[in-house]
């Protein structure tokens, strides 16, 4: 009666994409570029912001079938064979349930761990097997290995002994039947013991031993030992590894300081998890020349434009529109700095006093050059043009329009943080538009972008969190509260030429809020700002970073668009709630014990 | 086991009934009281205060029900060991009225008795509609997400087969866009109750369109409230397609008619099908839902 029918969600979602499809689709940007270096590397980055997409597009598989005129030379230049191994939320959490409960059962915890490395090993065997198949479809044969068949059943026979399973042929898709049959062999082990009524009815499965890392670099060796490969080093992508078992988790990250020569690491991550050390270690092995670090927020300008003009090109040319993407969208028009600037000082005296302060002469702006108050113009005319569109003579003005000069295809792109998947989801509204007017109107983008910021609020309302004075329920609560102390800088009674805007977390009273802003991270709210002299900052430690606000929010709390001056969380959220000290995250992860409920 | 075209009435051996504060606890008693040769009344250790529960609880106690009030940590204690007690030697017919049950409750009564009832009984399920009552205004953030009851959390899985989300809609606003934001599972599917009390419907599309305009209309289904059997045979059918490529859930939000069907669905496909529940925990406020008068009901046969 049901087929499995592809939906608009599931075309945002990497991990659902066919190989084919993933490749059809990639844009090329700088970061997989770094990715596809022989490094390990650790790439952090929240929902949606392309991390499933770029460690899929390094497996042997995608490489071969990748057919963008970039491909001939990542094909050549990439010297691994990426293994990627994808986990899964809803898997980890059945996982930490169950964890909880084997503690009955003899070797409960390694058997359940096993799944997982078991789960490793299948999508290695499957890697190796097309790296051996002659499939006529292959045209470039990247990676492609001829062996014997009395090879292969050598190799598989040397591999079904390490890892403790039974093909019933000495062939490499046996060998990885083999390997899926054992998970199901463990996973029906667990469940039949943790039934007191099937308890007994099968018996203990015989499992791999060792750690994750020490099995991975014996496999490894074996193989290249049958393809004469010495030294060919094995990528293995694990995708969002703080959804695998945290025993898992911190083995992997260890063994990128000195682990099995022919492995290679490569770890997606999001922003913040707590109980994972990664880069707090003063070994010399963590150099940036060993291992690499990866952040996929707070994309230049530049590189982000050029990325997102590519992705939504492609979904337009894909909907038969041609020409240049910018085109189709109406652009703002400049404003006038004289303008904003004559009518600001007009309706707001403490305006009017900052230029005088600064013998700003209105009528002489256009002459001003770099040695003579053009910097101090720059740096104060968005703010006086922001402050000018919601000031009226008497106050603020109550406009629900947020300024014009919040759209068009470059500030659209920006608003969506050059995130692949909200970029997706935002061009999509537009095609219909296109398609009926030819030009999408400001109006149009305007409503558009507001309704990708509603959709986006309903997502963060759904994230529960609490203080200590009840103030926040929800990480928009927390956000709301930021932005709108950051509005005030903007408007408020007092012209301000440098509104704080971005928030640090150095005083010890920030301690109580910094889950919450992990949370905010993760889900995109919160952005780390990068520091030129920094290339990485510790996720883990967040007390160093520095924060924005997501630039979706700006048009709607009428924000900057650039990283504004910095002011600590607590002095802001004491400004606010001067009750408020703590707010607790509500981590549903841990949260899964029964409860009584109405 | 299957579950009947139609449901049979008459009399029970047994009848288990809920004690609650909502005015609607009691219609069902009302309905089949007299036609039950036992009773057994469950109740809540908490809100035993509020609207209707003293009154409910005379009711029950006049008709000389046995009375239990325990929270839901220790109410499927009660309840095995009450079962347990029974010694049954034959077939029976049991009564169940899940109106102001919890989900967590009524999963484990309806295990409970699917284990200890003997071959050939009957469970008759039956459900007090309630009157239209608006959602909450305020946002419900999602804190607890976990298995409808521990003997339906199915197996660990396969690591390697993406994640197939069900969820039954409620009319919650987001609810079901949080957990499906938490999961960020692979496949979403959504089945929306259509009832008598059509402003439900309204509200449960309205409250739950960012999830629904982020999927395919073809992962959206509709389900009649008052046809528990046809609706059975939807959700089974999907669960056993997604089966193939991925690795089902089931999230029954909702009239808990669906609850009820999920949990029998999930004993029959043990372990292959986890039912979830959700809860915005202790910040739900108590409302009082008189009923509407449509009683919903299906008999399962053992």
């Amino acid at each position: 009666m049901f087929e499995k029918a592809p939906s608009i969600y599931e075309s945002f979602n990497a991990r659902t994409l066919t190989t084919q499809e993933l490749c059809d689709s990639f844009i090329v940007s700088e970061h997989f570029q770094n990715l596809a270096s022989s490094n390990h590397t650790i790439m952090i980055g929240p929902r949606g912001s392309g991390k499933t997409t770029l460690m899929r597009m390094l497996q042997v598989e995608a490489l071969e079938i990748w057919n963008d005129s970039s491909a001939p030379k990542f094909r050549n230049s990439i010297s691994f064979s990426g293994v990627f191994i994808p986990t899964d939320r809803f898997w980890k959490t059945q996982f930490d349930i169950i964890k909880d409960k084997v503690g009955s059962i003899e070797e409960g915890g390694r058997l359940l761990e096993s799944i997982f490395v078991y789960h490793t090993l299948e999508r290695m065997a499957s890697t190796i097997g097309y790296r051996v198949a002659q499939a006529p479809r292959k045209k470039n044969n990247f990676k492609s290995v001829v062996i014997k068949k009395v090879d292969e059943a050598e190799l598989v026979g040397e591999l079904a002994q390490l890892w403790h399973v039974s093909p019933k042929i000495c062939s490499l898709r046996s060998l990885e039947v083999s390997v899926t049959n054992k998970k199901k062999e463990v996973s029906d082990y667990i469940t039949s013991s943790l039934d007191r009524k099937t308890i007994g009815h099968i018996n203990k499965p015989d499992i791999v031993t060792g750690g994750i890392s020490s099995i991975l670099g014996a496999s490894t060796r074996i193989v290249n030992s049958y393809f004469n490969e010495c030294g060919h080093k094995w990528s293995f992508l694990f995708d969002e590894l703080e959804l695998a078992p945290e025993e898992i988790i911190q083995p992997l990250v260890d063994s990128m300081r000195g682990g099995p020569e022919d492995v290679i690491f490569k770890l997606s991550l999001s922003p913040y998890h707590k109980n994972l050390e990664v880069t707090k270690c003063s070994d010399s092995s963590m150099s940036n020349q060993d291992l690499s670090f990866i952040n996929l927020t707070g994309n230049s300008d530049k590189m982000g434009l050029e990325f997102s003009k590519k992705l939504c090109s492609n979904i337009f040319k894909k909907n038969n529109l041609n020409d240049d993407i910018e085109s189709y969208f109406e652009e703002p028009k400049p404003f006038s700095v004289e303008d904003t600037f004559r009518e600001l000082s007009e309706k707001d005296l403490t305006f009017k006093e900052y230029l005088d302060d600064q013998r700003i002469n209105i009528d002489d702006i256009r002459n001003y050059g770099d040695k003579n108050k053009g910097p101090t113009v720059r740096k104060i005319k968005f703010v006086a043009h922001l402050r000018n569109y919601y000031r009226k003579e008497s106050g603020l003005a109550s406009r629900k329009r947020p300024p014009d000069s919040y759209v068009g295809f470059s500030n659209l792109c920006k608003a969506m943080e050059y995130n692949p998947r909200m970029l997706i989801g935002l061009i999509n509204k537009f095609i219909s538009i296109v398609k009926e007017k030819k030009t999408i109107p400001i109006t149009s983008q305007l409503e558009c972008l507001n309704d990708t910021f509603r959709s986006y609020n309903a997502l963060l309302r759904t994230i529960a969190i609490s203080s200590d004075d009840n103030s926040y329920n929800t990480i928009f609560d927390l956000i709301e509260t930021i932005a709108t102390s950051f509005k005030e800088e903007i408007v408020g009674a007092q012209f301000c030429p440098e509104p704080k805007g971005t928030l640090t977390f150095k005083k010890d009273e920030n301690i109580g809020y910094l889950a919450a802003v992990g949370f905010a991270l993760n889900a995109g709210a919160l952005i780390i700002v990068k520091n030129s002299d920094e290339p990485f900052h510790d996720f883990k430690d967040l007390r160093k970073a520095r924060c924005r606000l997501s630039y979706l929010f700006s048009h709607r709390f009428g924000l900057l668009t650039t990283k504004p001056r910095e002011i600590e969380l607590v002095d802001l959220l004491k400004r606010s709630n001067p009750r408020s000290s703590v707010i607790k995250v509500v981590d549903l992860a841990e949260n899964n014990k029964q409860i009584d409920l109405l | 086991m299957k579950i009947l075209k139609s449901f049979i009435g008459g009399e029970f051996d047994l009848a288990i009934f809920g004690l609650g504060f909502e005015s609607r606890a009691i219609s069902a008693f009302d309905k089949y009281g007299s036609d039950c040769s036992e009773l057994l009344v469950i109740g809540y250790d908490i809100n035993t205060d509020k609207f209707s529960y003293q009154v409910n609880k005379s009711k029950y106690l006049e008709s000389k029900a046995n009375i239990i009030e325990h929270g839901d940590e220790s109410v499927s204690r009660h309840v095995d060991g009450f079962l347990f007690g029974k010694n049954f030697d034959g077939p029976v017919n049991v009564l169940l009225d899940i109106t102001v049950m919890s989900r967590h409750r009524l999963a484990c009564i309806i295990c409970s008795l699917m284990d200890s009832l003997p071959e050939h009984s009957t469970l008759s399920v039956v459900y007090t509609l309630s009157d239209y009552i608006p959602p909450p205004n305020e946002d419900t953030p999602i804190k607890y997400l976990c298995e409808i009851t521990s003997q339906l959390g199915g197996s660990i899985g396969d690591p390697s087969l993406p994640t197939s989300v069900i969820f039954g809609l409620g009319y919650e606003k987001s609810k079901a866009l949080g957990v499906a934001n938490f999961l960020d599972s692979g496949f979403i599917y959504t089945f929306i109750p259509k009832s008598p009390v059509t402003k439900f419907e309204t509200d449960v599309v309205d409250n739950n369109k960012d999830l629904l305009d982020s999927i395919s209309s073809d992962n959206v289904f509709f389900y009649d409230v008052c046809q528990p059997y046809s609706t059975y045979l939807d959700l089974k059918s999907l669960v056993q397609s997604l089966n193939k490529f991925s690795r089902p859930l089931i999230i029954p939000l909702g009239p808990k008619i669906l609850a009820v069907l999920s949990v029998i669905l999930g004993k029959e496909l043990y372990p292959n099908l986890p039912v979830w529940r959700v809860s915005s925990g202790y910040s739900e406020v108590p409302v009082d839902r008189p009923a509407s008068g449509v009683e919903v009901n299906f008999t399962l046969k053992l």
